[in-house]
């Protein structure tokens, strides 16, 4: 339903972003995962045109089958809001301070003319009621900042979920949110998906929160995708070294907590460079453990089968130290 | 082991000013009771609210508690102000969550370095000092030069716990010391808290909301929620056999979210 | 106030250890924050502002020295000369006298008093804003208010009581523009430096031990330098036009001091007869506040720690 391909975004002499292919099927949920400086909110904010003035987009984004690059800005605030909703990081932010955050969800009702005038406010409450809001008729008459966090961001889905998207974009939704809140809110999410029927795209900085939440998952690291597939073979059996590494990195909750407390983490060196300072080639390059001379040219996308495809000259072998075909991917190796 | 820091019955209200008028108003902290021997490992853990940072504070000095009292190596913490102030710091250092904040950005990070030794020694280090604490953090002395908008998170951090322990403190305070910084250098900075508490026999409080980071490098743990401590006890019974229900929903929670590790 | 972050050359990475690391033994590259090398770019308003002050500033001096004609010679036979008349740049007034030599010492008065009355209200105005930030709520709610009257007074009203008691004069305007400053310059201290009190750095300076007055002078006033340092080139402009204002009203300076307002206030009654004579200072006043407000846009941008790179901090 949604699909990228050769998508580039430039800001001034800086490609932050350069995607081959992306897409989303109707009704599935994909996890964009990266770092700071991943260009993982550039990639989803190209989709609504939601980019500073200075970005200059080239490649393809089609949604419905309808091209969205370069599209004028009346056809995309068309399409934004009614086909494709939006939630962002920071929803006390995205609401409006000065108003009852009912009549902001009846507005966007309004706005996409979805419902008969008549039904909108009923149709508030019954969205409320979606996103498990207690007390809908009260919490309605409410302005934003009398609201817990946790409200504040389930006000702002209903208001994304208002005209039946089909396309949901939610921008690190939970990170502002206590942990507790944040189970409360992915598993929201899930479950209106399914309902729904609506796909999501959901861009974290955090591994877990994707995995709890996505079928599927793209890796994104110095705006490049590095590796894409399911959520599971992911996070269980991952092929690209850095996505490797970004788990290994992860506290988690080990099973003997006494025989690890205090044992030092698995660490990646380095940080991440800022824009416009990556390595020519493999942008983990100078950070990966496992960088071989081939590295410094770019690397080919690997299909492999299950839908899983990953960017890396010297991959994490899944099963043995080299089988034929790797050995055939690492001759150049010296 | 001995008791290094001992808190009891401690109270603490951000309006404290408007008490008279409202007795029955919240306490940001209430009835807080906490023992820390000597060199161990302790984690805050709580939600936004929970009043985890506002007891940092009270620990280490920088805020005054309303009601109870804190001792520290055997003498209240209003006798270690009034009398012995500078010695209370110099023992009692603390690191922020943001690296890009905590370091004065017109400062170059010689200047913010030498800081510490300068008020609480009163002298000015040497050169080759401030070359071997940033050695100790993993950082060469080409950083002194710089300003901290030259440097990534990571490295900031790094500079902020040198300057830390710059003093050679007893305790350290860590309040949300990796939730500003990217995953893949948040293992970095934790390794070497870590490493640092192992070298100079630090206490190390680390303030978390975060878990699993608290679960891999502290001892005790202490869970605080609106206030008050709900459940206090060792990391490993804390988190395989909470006893209050709302340590349950934390642990959950947090695993929902995390990644399982062999 | 000018030492600037430098701009080292960036280190090439090293790319060694094949083995993730522990962090003691990891060695960090450190990276220009734009990974480009970086000159400071320097913003044309700061250019033209620049240019603009250094003018009326070298008028303004070389009038004490050399004007060319006697300030005061009247030459009635060649009065109302026009502008570019033979000899007159600027033309004469109704006396015959050199417009150009008027200006030039003109400028020196509008320079002089502006100076003055700046720093005379920016160092007080500068404590007070940063002891309120420092005070406990009540001591700062209570400087904020008697700011705010302060702003609250009509100027004009305070330089007119002024003038009645220390009679016209430069120093009658010196003191008025200081009471009209001074409170705004607190005014436009106190929230940034509250703002700086708040970050982290300032806590962790606490955590050392270090007082109120250290921190406010040693951390929080550098940080406000930048806006300091605009705050006065608009005050400058503001100091040249109330100037001016009060020299028309006959409150300010005195023939025989040279003045802008006070050659607009004697063209007036001969508007129709020569306009010249009213456009030519007027032009003077607008293109000095232009010039200090371009000044001082120019170094807020210039002095924007952050700015590395062409137009950020803009």
């Amino acid at each position: 339903m949604l699909e990228i391909n050769d998508l580039t975004i430039t800001i001034g002499p800086h490609q932050i972003v350069s995607i081959e292919h992306l897409s989303i099927p109707a009704g599935r949920r994909l996890g964009l995962v990266g770092e700071s400086g991943s260009g993982k909110t550039m990639t989803a904010m190209s989709i609504i045109g939601l980019l500073p003035r200075d970005a200059v987009v080239t490649g393809s984004i089609t949604f419905s089958g309808v091209e969205m690059v370069n599209r004028s800005e009346r056809d995309l605030s068309n399409i934004r809001g009614a086909e494709i909703g939006v939630i962002f990081q920071d929803p006390l932010r995205a609401l409006n301070p000065t108003m009852r955050v009912g009549k902001q969800v009846s507005e966007a009702l309004r706005l996409h003319n979805t419902v008969p005038s008549k039904d909108v406010k009923k149709r508030t409450l019954e969205l409320f009621e979606q996103v498990q809001l207690p007390e809908p008729a009260v919490l309605a008459r409410r302005y934003p900042h009398q609201l817990s966090g946790g409200q504040q961001q389930r006000v702002l889905i209903s208001m994304a979920i208002a005209c039946d998207p089909k396309l949901l974009i939610a921008d690190e939704p939970t990170t502002a949110l206590d942990v507790t809140v944040q189970k409360e809110i992915l598993e929201l999410l899930a479950r209106l998906s399914a309902q729904r029927g609506m796909a999501v795209l959901f861009v974290s900085h955090d591994l877990g929160v994707i995995k709890a939440i996505s079928d599927h998952v793209a890796v994104l690291y110095g705006g490049s995708l590095v590796e894409t597939g399911p959520a599971d073979d992911i996070v269980g059996s991952p092929r690209h070294r850095y996505t490797e590494a970004l788990i290994s990195v992860n506290p988690g909750h080990p099973e003997d907590i006494d025989a690890s407390l205090g044992k030092p983490l698995v660490t990646i060196k380095g940080s991440v460079p800022p824009m416009g300072a990556f390595l020519p080639g493999c942008r983990f390059r100078g950070r990966c453990p496992h960088e071989i001379e081939q590295c410094a040219v770019e690397p080919p996308i690997t299909e492999m089968t299950g839908d899983h495809s990953f960017k890396c000259w010297n991959p994490v072998d899944p099963a043995m130290p080299i089988d034929s075909d790797d050995a055939e991917l690492l001759s150049g190796r010296q | 082991m001995t008791v290094l820091l001992e808190a009891s019955e401690l109270f603490f209200d951000y309006h404290a000013h408007l008490r008279r008028r409202d007795p029955d108003a919240s306490w940001t902290l209430r009835d807080i009771n906490v023992t820390m021997p000597a060199g161990s490992t302790v984690g805050i853990v709580g939600e936004s609210g929970s009043g985890k940072s506002t007891l940092v504070r009270l620990l280490c000095g920088l805020l005054v508690q309303s009601r109870g009292r804190i001792t520290f190596d055997g003498r209240s913490l209003t006798e270690w102000l009034s009398q012995d102030r500078r010695e209370f710091h110099r023992r009692n250092q603390i690191v922020f969550q943001s690296p890009a904040s905590s370091l004065d950005p017109r400062l170059r990070i010689k200047t913010s370095l030498s800081e510490p030794t300068k008020a609480l020694e009163q002298r000015k280090p040497k050169a080759t000092e401030l070359r071997n604490w940033l050695q100790d953090v993993g950082l060469s002395g080409e950083v002194l030069s710089r300003y901290p908008h030259q440097l990534s998170g990571g490295q900031l951090q790094r500079i902020a716990v040198a300057r830390a322990l710059s003093v050679r403190p007893d305790v350290l305070y860590a309040d949300e010391p990796t939730s500003a910084l990217d995953v893949s250098v948040q293992a970095q900075v934790l390794n070497l808290l870590m490493g640092l508490k192992q070298r100079h026999g630090l206490t190390l409080v680390l303030v978390s909301h975060d878990l699993a980071v608290v679960a891999r490098v502290c001892e005790q743990i202490i869970v605080l929620k609106d206030g008050q401590v709900v459940e206090a006890g060792g990391t490993a019974a804390v988190m395989t056999d909470p006893k209050t229900d709302y340590t349950r929903t934390l642990v959950e929670a947090s695993r929902a979210t995390s990644l399982v590790r062999s | 106030m000018t030492d600037q972050p430098p701009s080292p050359e960036m280190s090439a990475p090293e790319m060694s250890a094949p083995e993730m690391s522990a962090p003691d033994t990891d060695k960090l590259e450190v990276f220009e924050s734009t990974g480009s090398a970086s000159k400071r770019w320097v913003p044309p308003q700061l250019v033209i502002g620049g240019v603009i002050v250094a003018f009326i500033v070298v008028i303004g001096l070389a009038s004490l020295f050399w004007t060319p004609y006697d300030l005061d010679k009247v030459d009635v036979p060649n009065q109302f000369l026009p502008p570019g008349s033979d000899g007159y740049l600027l033309g004469t007034d109704k006396l015959g006298r050199d417009m150009t030599s008027q200006i030039m010492a003109g400028a020196r008065n509008s320079l002089l008093v502006s100076v003055v009355s700046t720093i005379a209200s920016l160092i007080p105005g500068v404590l007070i804003g940063l002891i309120a930030a420092g005070a406990r709520p009540f001591p700062q709610r209570m400087i904020s208010r008697v700011t705010d009257i302060g702003i609250a007074l009509p100027g004009i009203l305070v330089a007119l009581v002024l003038a009645t008691s220390l009679g016209p004069g430069n120093t009658t305007a010196i003191i008025a523009i200081m009471f009209w400053l001074i409170p705004m310059v607190a005014r436009v201290t106190i929230g940034p430096a509250r703002q700086i009190l708040s970050r982290d750095f300032v806590e962790a300076s606490q955590a050392y031990g270090r007082t109120r007055k250290f921190i406010l002078f040693r951390h929080v006033l550098p940080n406000i330098g930048p806006l300091i340092i605009v705050q006065a080139s608009v005050m400058f402009a503001i100091a040249i036009l109330v100037e001016a204002a009060l020299s028309y009203l006959g409150i300010g300076a005195q023939r025989p001091t040279p003045s802008w307002g006070r050659l607009l206030k004697e063209a007036q009654p001969l508007l129709d007869q020569a306009p010249y004579l009213m456009i030519i200072p007027g032009v003077s006043i607008m293109v000095a506040v232009i010039g200090f407000n371009l000044l001082g846009d120019g170094l807020r941008t210039y002095l924007d720690p952050q700015q590395t790179t062409k137009g950020a901090g803009v």
